[in-house]
């Protein structure tokens, strides 16, 4: 802090409280140099009382931002929360009367012999199951993102059952792809402890994805080839491969919610199937990754412990239902 | 009415037909019971159906014969599957009753039980009541 002293005139200050008298005396003497330092210190405690009085405002004023915050963290922590069991609860409400359209759409499809209303049912068929999946993956997004693992129903499984059953379920969900080809092909032993339903979403997504994207550019539809290569011991690898690029930019957030999904080219799901397929196998202790190029086209490439169970021991991580028998 | 069907219980058996074999739907949402019920029908068996999991046991506990094979919805208003589920094991006129619980979450059924996961599919679905209540 500088202070500028005035001349003292004298003993006597006649008015302290304006600065432009402060260092004069009534006599006009030259103030002492006491007066002098008791002034510089009377100022500087002015000067730190106003500093302090602004540190004080700044305080509570940091304190009230903090605390609005904090309140507003909770807010949305709430929301958030209340979006996540919202989803949950939409879904599971939501999943019983789509079932039953699906399963009374069969049934109009396999009583009815007037090819329109077969036709028709069909339609309906395809439509519940799309959002039935879209359903699904919502309700397995939102448990993930509440803290939730992938639960897993480990048992004995095979995968060429479990790559039959994607090809079935895939030209059931998609006559409009009459061209479309799931090739599948099986090396050595397909047989492990895993979750087969899981692995069905998984493969399903992948081929799905094949083949649509496999298509752009070309005329009908795209192939999918998945080979099974049982050869080990200990793992089982299963590629998913097609003839189309995925673009450079897309490749890195490929298995990032809703970011990795191209809605110029697939508009028909939330964008979650990858995600969620991932989180599938990584709950086995797989690993999956990607490669694309313009010349070798896109391959998607499973890596799955033969026992997904002793996998997961050896991670540390729990396995959410146990094994049981399915009929 | 009956007072299973007060409850949320229908019989459906036909006192013509005594030699029908009887499946029993415990599921919340009548579409699907229904289009069960049509569907089982059309191919000669007997359904009774409860909308609600203590209808269901307490229709399970009226049946003078024990049906061939339980369809088991497990979230359900009142009493939900699993608790039926272990009520019937529990009791031992119940416990040889065939139980497949029919489920979209089959990560949530008992310990031990039959799943059949949801949607269900027809064919998957004749095949195991045929499995159950013929044999084949």
């Amino acid at each position: 802090m500088t202070l500028t002293a005035a001349p003292y005139h004298g003993e006597q200050v006649v008015d302290r409280e304006h600065a432009a008298d402060a260092n004069e005396r009534a006599d006009g003497a030259e103030p002492t140099a006491l007066e002098l330092r008791v002034r510089a210190l009377e100022h500087e405690v002015a000067q730190r009382t106003e500093l302090e009085a602004a540190l004080r405002d700044a305080l509570q004023r940091e304190q009230r931002a903090r605390a609005a915050a904090e309140r507003a963290c909770e807010e949305a922590e709430r929301a958030v929360r209340f979006n996540e069991l919202f989803a949950r609860m939409l879904g599971h409400d939501l999943r019983n009367p789509l079932g039953a359209i699906s399963m009374g759409a069969t049934y109009i499809s396999r009583a009815s012999t007037h090819e329109k209303i077969t036709r028709s049912a069909g339609r309906i068929l395809s439509s519940t199951d799309r959002m039935a999946r879209m359903v699904e993956q919502l309700l397995e997004f939102s448990r993930l993102r509440a803290g939730g693992e992938t639960p897993l129903r480990l048992e004995r499984a095979d995968l060429r059952e479990v790559c039959a059953r994607v090809k079935e379920e895939l030209e059931a969900a998609h006559p409009e792809r009459a061209g479309a080809n799931i090739m599948i092909e099986v090396e050595g032993d397909a047989v492990g402890v895993w979750d087969a339903e899981g692995l069905v979403r998984v493969l399903s997504t992948m081929a799905d994805n094949a083949i649509a994207h496999g298509a752009q550019g070309a005329a009908g539809a795209g192939a999918a080839a998945i080979h099974i290569d049982g050869r080990d011991a200990d793992r089982v690898e299963v590629t998913v491969h097609n003839a189309g690029e995925i673009a450079a930019d897309k490749r890195d957030v490929l298995f990032e919610p809703i970011r990795g999904t191209s809605r110029q080219h697939h508009t028909r799901g939330l964008g979650l199937g990858l995600f969620l397929a991932q989180q599938v196998i990584l709950a086995h202790g797989g690993t999956i990754e990607v490669t694309s190029s313009a010349a070798d086209g896109t391959t998607m490439r499973i890596s799955l412990p033969r026992a997904a169970t002793e996998a997961k021991a050896a991670a540390g991580a729990t396995v959410a239902a146990p094994e049981r028998p399915v009929p | 009415m009956t007072e299973a069907r007060a409850a949320g219980a229908e019989h459906t058996a036909n006192p013509a037909s005594p030699a029908k074999k009887t499946v029993v739907v415990v599921d919340d949402e009548p579409g699907y019971c229904e289009t069960i019920k049509d569907l089982l029908e059309d191919e000669g068996y007997s359904v009774e159906i409860a909308t609600d999991g203590q209808a269901g046991l307490e229709l399970l506990q009226r049946m003078p014969e024990r049906p061939c094979l339980l369809l088991l919805d497990l979230i359900m208003p009142r009493l939900d599957g699993g608790a039926v589920y272990r009520e019937i094991k529990a009791d031992p006129r119940l416990a040889p009753i065939q139980v497949v619980i029919a489920t979209s979450d089959p990560a949530r059924a008992p310990s031990g039980a039959r799943v059949m996961p949801k949607p269900l599919k027809i064919e998957h679905l004749l095949e195991t009541v045929r499995a159950a209540c013929d044999g084949e």
